[in-house]
């Protein structure tokens, strides 16, 4: 579902942000993406999603380049940044139906999404109040349905359960496996190891722009747990 | 309390004036766009440095020097209490570094003071460029004055360069402080803030026409009895703006105490106004910021739209949410309709009480539609939407959307707000005027061309100057590279274009000269169309 060959991004001074970066992740599958802070986990995750421009390398989605299908590969994706600057003099409402608007959503089946995640997120009551009045939580929440509301083959996520509280950090990772079980596939970037580890199916290991380690969760961690794994990656790491 | 002001002052600088960009911006297109935005400037401000020199020396050729400090001053007050007004909104209050700063161990006071500096210094450059050629002009004409008057003199020029913009900073402040306060109280606050400016705005202007009709009934009394047309001018910037009675009696006459008048009122109601503002600065701030009564929403079937409607819908209200967005860009627009519609009301009744001037505003006919089209053209938002998205511009860049529909939507926009207004002027300017339905047909098919022009040519602009960092949209709204050239060029084109319709309509046809600027103006703006809906790669760059 996402493949990313070759990939490297460099400032316009010729430092590169991320340097010949490859991995893959399926239909059906969570991959983590974890580095230090500034090793290029968000440079990657916007340039998949279409926000960043890059030069080298290609990414696919559903078999379409970024770069020279950027419509067909948006069309299948949907992206959570890590903070969730969204339209603030728009209702939650409003901006639920500017995105399903854009995806062409029918609007019998654009409500129902929003009614299912709206409870489920329990914010469904908040909806008709403007963006600027949400707390962050309540704002991440609104960009999680909005990406769900075309049922996405490819969910990226950059921090995505920053700002949640418990209960919606539970159900979004329960939406993910569901969303896994029906054949999408998941990228997401996270700090919190533990919650990678319990989730993921792949895990790719980022240090300063180039992958130290990727692979099946399984077979990276092994007896050990993941913190122990990244901590000596990125140690030994050049 | 002096350290940290000048701490703040500092960053405030760093963080909003493009020098840190010019100076650590890897991005040669960045560093690019920042050395044009202060070339710009410089150059905006040769002009206006050029201008008062020009005008000053005139007034001294003209044997009136001694009206030049009065018309300096007031001049530069002014423009600064025009330009401050709609800035108050958004910079003194309900910013968005508010948190960060209050939580700093910084003084109200300080962060009150800080912000009113920075927009002091913003203005002062204006005034320097203005009072200081001006000041030249008039010691090179002056002959009343000795040497060490003229040195005396010229130093009051320097000081009252420096404090003029004090004045009317404070009052623009001290009404969009009270616009703020009470819009804080209201649910629409950005509404109420914005009516409350636009009757104030309206009152300045309706106070300098009746400024000037008083001077024109009086005409004939005050010449006969002043017989001095420099006199007369002083009288009425005096009546217009008493501050500069002060400056020109402490300039011309050598008198200090007229000067420590000036000096004194400059900086006593800005230390009143900073103290009074402080006191209420935390109240104020957080009712513009607080979060409003909750409305419980209850879901129910939605409904879709296309998405150009979609993203137009998101531009209109991106454009309500914003008081100094919808100040800058809506002005234009309103002063055009509200003057057609007074002309339509007032102006009527008084042709027809005057035939004659009836007959020579008929005559003028062919060039009132640039007129109207200079006021329309100011209210260009394509040469502010994209840069607006700011950290918002992540939405449309991850959405299945081209980037031509993302500039198509923002023009439709423009488009879509500004021909009603351009309809509404015509149909006022037609009833007025007795126009006959082509010449009224052509009125409208003018404005139209004119608009659609400003729409592609604002785009075209934001386009070379995107901006999506800011603190404050007035960065954005007023400040832009964007908006100052889109508003320049149009205005520009607007007086020739207008000053040649009027002059070749004595000579032939004024319907005919009307038709082919028409086409001008629609022959150009498709061309810049194609030009900026063309190839394949994204113009739009985050």
């Amino acid at each position: 579902m996402l493949e990313i060959k070759n990939f490297s991004k460099s400032y316009t001074n010729g430092k590169k942000a991320v340097d010949n970066l490859n991995l893959t992740v399926e239909a059906g599958e969570i991959c983590g993406f974890i580095g230090h802070n500034g090793a290029g986990k968000s440079t990657t995750i916007r340039s998949v999603v279409g926000v960043l421009d890059f030069t080298e390398g290609d990414i696919f989605i559903d078999g379409h380049s970024v770069r020279q299908e950027p419509l067909e590969c948006k069309s299948v994706t949907a992206y959570i940044p890590d903070n969730p600057d969204l339209y603030e003099h728009l209702t939650g409402i409003q901006y639920l139906n500017f995105i399903a608007d854009i995806f062409g959503i029918d609007e019998s089946v654009r409500t129902e999404i929003m009614k299912k995640y709206g409870d489920l997120f329990e914010i469904t009551s908040d909806l008709g109040s403007l963006i600027s009045s949400y707390s962050h939580g309540m704002k991440q929440k609104v960009a999680i349905i909005s990406a769900l509301i075309h049922k996405p083959k490819l969910l990226v996520l950059d921090e995505p359960f920053v700002g949640l509280d418990p209960k919606a950090a539970l159900t979004l990772k329960n939406i993910m496996k569901e969303m896994c079980k029906a054949g999408s596939a998941i990228f997401f970037s996270t700090h919190v190891l533990e919650v990678a580890q319990k989730l993921c199916d792949k895990v790719a290991i980022i240090k300063q722009g180039s992958i130290v380690a990727f692979g099946r969760m399984e077979e990276l961690v092994q007896d050990s747990s993941l913190e122990e794994v990244f901590m000596e990656v990125t140690e030994n790491a050049k | 309390m002096r350290n940290k002001l000048w701490k703040l002052l500092k960053i405030q600088f760093l963080n909003q004036s493009g020098l840190n960009q010019f100076r650590y911006e890897n991005d040669k297109k960045k560093k690019g766009q920042a050395i044009a935005v202060f070339i710009g400037v410089m150059f905006l401000v040769c002009m206006v440095v050029g201008l008062s020199f020009l005008m000053g020396f005139g007034y001294g050729v003209m044997g009136m020097a001694e009206i030049i400090p009065g018309f300096a001053l007031t001049m530069v007050s002014l423009f600064t209490l025009i330009f401050s007004f709609v800035k108050t909104g958004g910079y003194l209050f309900a910013f968005q570094d508010y948190d960060m700063l209050m939580s700093l161990p910084l003084s109200v006071k300080t962060i009150v003071t800080g912000k009113f500096l920075y927009m002091y210094l913003n203005n002062l450059l204006f005034s320097l460029a203005v009072m200081l050629p001006m000041g030249s002009a008039y010691l090179l004409s002056v002959t009343s004055l000795s040497f060490a008057g003229k040195l005396a003199a010229g130093l009051m020029w320097i000081v009252a360069a420096a404090l003029a913009p004090l004045l009317p900073m404070t009052i623009a402040s001290i009404f969009g402080t009270l616009a703020a306060a009470i819009g804080s109280k209201s649910r629409f606050k950005v509404l109420v803030q914005v009516v409350l400016m636009l009757i104030f705005l309206c009152a300045i202007i309706a106070f300098n026409i009746f400024v000037n009709t008083m001077e024109i009934e009086d005409h004939g009394k005050f010449l006969h009895q002043l017989e001095d047309v420099t006199q007369m001018i002083q009288q009425q910037m005096h009546r217009f703006y008493p501050i500069s009675a002060l400056f020109d009696a402490a300039v011309n006459r050598q008198r200090i105490l007229p000067f420590a008048g000036f000096a004194g009122l400059s900086l006593g109601i800005y230390y009143c106004f900073v103290f009074l503002v402080a006191k209420k600065y935390r109240a104020i701030n957080s009712a513009l910021m607080s979060k409003g009564k909750k409305v419980v929403y209850r879901m129910k079937k939605q409904k879709g739209h296309s998405v150009i409607t979609a993203l137009v819908y998101k531009e209109w209200k991106r454009l309500l949410s914003s008081a100094p967005y919808m100040l800058n860009i809506g002005v234009g627009m309103m002063l055009a309709v509200i003057a057609s519609i007074a002309c339509l009301v007032v102006g009527k009744r008084m042709l027809m009480e005057d035939q004659e001037l009836f007959g020579v505003v008929r005559d003028c006919r062919y060039g009132i539609p640039f007129l109207v089209a200079m006021f329309l053209t100011m209210s260009c938002t394509t040469s502010v939407s994209l840069s607006l998205e700011g950290k918002n511009l992540w939405i449309l860049l991850s959405l299945p959307l081209n980037w031509k529909t993302i500039l198509k939507s923002k023009m439709a926009f423009n488009m879509v707000l500004l021909l009603p207004a351009a309809l509404i002027c015509s149909v006022c300017l037609g009833i007025t005027l007795e126009l006959d339905i082509l010449s009224f047909l052509l009125f409208f098919i003018v404005l139209f061309a004119v608009v659609s022009f400003s729409t592609v040519i604002g785009m075209f602009f934001n386009l070379c100057f995107q901006k999506y960092q800011w603190e404050n949209e007035t960065e954005v709204v007023k400040q832009g590279m964007s908006v100052t050239l889109g508003i320049l060029v149009n205005m520009f084109l607007q007086m020739i274009l207008g000053g040649v319709a009027l002059a070749l309509s004595f000579i032939i046809d004024g319907r005919g000269v009307l038709t082919g600027i028409a086409l001008l103006f629609f022959a150009l703006s498709a061309i810049i169309y194609f030009a900026l809906l063309s190839g394949d790669t994204s113009r739009i760059k985050a």
